[in-house]
């Protein structure tokens, strides 16, 4: 009789009951209310204002409020309300096409900021995918910058 | 024969001994509680090994005003807060570094409680910092430098060109390839101003260096650079943690604050110099009161840079991008608005820090001619015409109208006007020193802060200069105030510190600041307390208050 298959699923009962042990004591620590003075350690401080500098998460941690603050740093000192010689993008999508000729869609633009242009940086190599999309979000929903009305500080709470 | 008279006179001598041998080692120790009774809630700092931990700024973030007290721990470990608002807290430690983060939510602080003791984990056992992004973030401009490759002409190259914008880290987070950098390079220093919104075929460098710093950022910035490990700058010692930091929200995020100024009920106001909006602290609460100014001209970036509180009450401000002066009584919110005649394009920098006289003057240095101005009309009743400087970058005026004094733009040297013999002073300071915004002494002295790390001072007896470069290298200023006793202020942009120096002794105490940037751009002293209490509004959005306990 060959001896490995019963090792094998003695090895896989062992690697379940230890996944099944450690998945119930993560379901009762999870149900068990945290008391004050006992908070865990995260595994990032956001409350260093410097991580939420360097990271875009000082209005939200994702999604196109965070596009909107990428946009501020990444795009807005030249796609902005008052260079002229520069293309606007309120409204970009919907326009027919990108002045490359391309049509307008999430691949095209995300595309676009990757590889950039003559006149334009490629930021394939600093912006993530999750930078990418939560930025071409703000593009499509909400582009562009109010310098008459920048975005409200979720810090702050005397309102 | 008696000897007890003897031995009475023997004891009370050994007791008067003992009594002053006492009250004299108790004396410094007194001094010292009391410089530490600051009656708030208080506990040690300490690592997983048992070590007290000196330098460690201890915050306490309160939930309902979001405004967040940092003290720092001595020698022994030992911190105290000063008495806070009772309610709920986060408490955390500010800037770990090579210690796991410590935070702990919902701290209930109801008076001068002691707090459990907080002991930190290392993150690793070299001194070497590893590079993840969460450390990278804490490191200052000076720190980035330090560990960066590189010549030291590169890193001088960026540090007097790129420094008053924004924080050196908004540059080293990126990776792009060299045609990427040199576009933003090009956008960066051809642009005009900080909003780069009209581009100048003429950049603030040569083309040559243009090319030397775009090739230098792709190469320890390029698209297959990895961040380097961090050894960092030293904690916070002795003096430099006898000091309590307040820090401030403010309404709105991307403001691109740049001064402040105090009024006569203590609020401090603050200027946004890429938004509308202008605001009013209330330090008690942390509420801001937003002040809208009113629509500039289609096409044009809103925005104020200097904002002044007169001795009226009334506020002032200039619009860099706008070109003119706006002043504001707070009593009825209204603004009014002074025509500014200056030859710059719109959304070009109208050169928009200036001084307010005694009698109500506003001050400048341009065209070769340092004015005193009509503030309610803009035009000029006096003027003195300079020889070598074209203008100032700041503005400033001695306590008693004498002097006026301001960093020459674009070149290295400074511009004292003796308005009492009309002399006018143009010294030339050392290269790339960059003397900008400053302020008069109480011997009419005039200090200026510059971008090249150096603090310069016009002597007015002597007639000549003397400078005074920053302890922590790579680190700029912008401006620089001085409080009633002498003692020069001043933010350390790029090293996150906060400097004060003492001309009689030449001693200069770096505070650490709780966020690694310390762009101010314009602090405001209030010299009604004891020891000074010094404000300034850090470009990344949040104002600060440095209260030094001695």
């Amino acid at each position: 009789m060959d001896a490995k298959p019963v090792q094998r699923k003695v090895a896989g009962a062992i690697f379940a009951a230890l996944w099944a042990a450690s998945w119930a004591g993560s379901l009762a620590s999870a149900q068990q209310p945290a008391t004050p003075q006992e908070s865990r350690e995260p595994a990032k401080d956001y409350d260093q204002r410097a991580l939420e500098i360097y990271e875009f998460k000082k209005a939200a941690p994702g999604g196109p409020e965070r596009g909107r603050e990428i946009y501020y740093y990444k795009c807005w000192f030249c796609h902005n309300e008052f260079t002229k010689d520069i293309p606007k993008l309120t409204g970009l999508y919907q326009r027919p096409a990108l002045v490359n000729g391309q049509p307008v869609n999430d691949d095209t633009v995300m595309n676009q900021i990757r590889n950039g242009s003559a006149n334009m940086a490629a930021y394939k190599y600093t912006l993530s995918e999750a930078d990418l999309n939560d930025l071409v979000g703000f593009i499509r929903d909400k582009c562009c910058w109010d310098s008459d009305a920048p975005p409200l500080n979720p810090r702050y709470r005397a309102r | 024969m008696s000897c007890r008279p003897d031995r009475n006179a023997a004891r009370l001598i050994a007791a008067l001994t003992f009594a002053c041998i006492a009250l004299l080692a108790a004396l410094p120790a007194q001094a010292q509680d009391e410089r530490r009774l600051l009656g708030g809630p208080r506990g040690v700092v300490k690592s997983a090994n048992g070590n007290l931990l000196e330098g460690m700024m201890v915050q306490l973030i309160a939930q309902k005003s979001a405004i967040r007290t940092t003290v720092y721990s001595d020698p022994e470990g030992r911190y105290e807060f000063p008495k806070l608002e009772p309610g709920t807290y986060t408490l955390r430690i500010a800037q770990p570094r090579e210690y796991r983060p410590y935070v702990k939510t919902a701290v209930e602080i109801t008076g001068a409680s002691e707090l459990p003791d907080i002991t930190l984990e290392r993150i690793t056992n070299s001194e070497v910092l590893p590079p993840l992004p969460e450390v990278a973030a804490q490191m200052t401009g000076s720190e980035w430098l330090m560990n960066l490759s590189g010549t030291g002409a590169e890193k001088r190259l960026l540090t007097v060109n790129c420094n008053w914008c924004h924080s050196y880290q908004q540059i080293f987070r990126n990776h792009y390839d060299e045609a990427g950098w040199s576009k933003i390079v090009y956008r960066m220093i051809h642009g005009a101003g900080s909003p780069l919104i009209n581009v100048n075929q003429r950049g603030r460098f040569p083309p040559e260096d243009e090319a030397r710093l775009v090739h230098w950022l792709a190469t320890v910035r390029g698209p297959q650079s990895v961040n380097p490990g961090f050894v960092t700058l030293p904690r916070p010692q002795g003096r430099q943690t006898r000091v309590i930091i307040t820090e401030y929200e403010l309404p709105r995020l991307e403001p691109a604050t740049h001064d402040v100024s105090g009024d006569a009920n203590g609020h401090i106001w603050y200027s946004t110099h890429r938004s509308s909006y202008v605001g009013r602290l209330n330090p008690a609460t942390g509420a801001v009161t937003e002040f809208r100014v009113p629509p500039v001209p289609e096409g044009v970036l809103p925005g104020t840079h200097w904002i002044h509180v007169d001795k009226d009450g009334i506020v002032w401000g200039s619009e860099n991008w706008a070109h003119s002066i706006w002043r504001l009584d707070p009593k009825t919110g209204d603004f009014k608005r002074i025509p500014w005649r200056v030859k710059e394009a719109p959304n070009s920098p109208m050169g928009g820090n200036y001084a307010i006289d005694p009698d109500g003057y506003i001050w400048k240095a341009r065209d070769k001619k340092v004015s005193k101005v009509n503030a309610l009309t803009g035009e000029p009743v006096l003027g003195f015409i300079t020889k070598k400087f074209a203008g100032t970058y700041g503005s400033a005026i001695s306590h008693d109208g004498r002097y006026f004094g301001g960093g020459a733009w674009p070149r290295d040297g400074v511009i004292v006007v003796d308005t009492k013999t009309a002399e006018v002073f143009e010294p030339d300071t050392s290269i790339n020193s960059g003397p900008a915004r400053g302020e008069f002494d109480p011997q009419d002295n005039y200090w200026a802060g510059g971008r090249g790390g150096v603090l310069v001072k016009f002597d007015t007896t002597e007639k000549r200069i003397h400078e005074y470069p920053l302890p922590t290298p790579y680190a700029s200023m912008y401006t620089t105030q001085v409080d009633k006793n002498g003692e020069v202020w001043g933010g350390e942009m790029h090293s996150g510190r906060y400097f004060r120096f003492n001309p009689k002794t030449e001693l200069w105490t770096e505070y650490v600041l709780p966020e690694p940037y310390g762009i101010d751009r314009e602090s405001w002293i209030d010299n009604s307390t004891d020891p000074v209490t010094v404000w300034y509004v850090d470009h990344e959005g949040w104002i600060v208050r440095i209260q030094p306990l001695e």
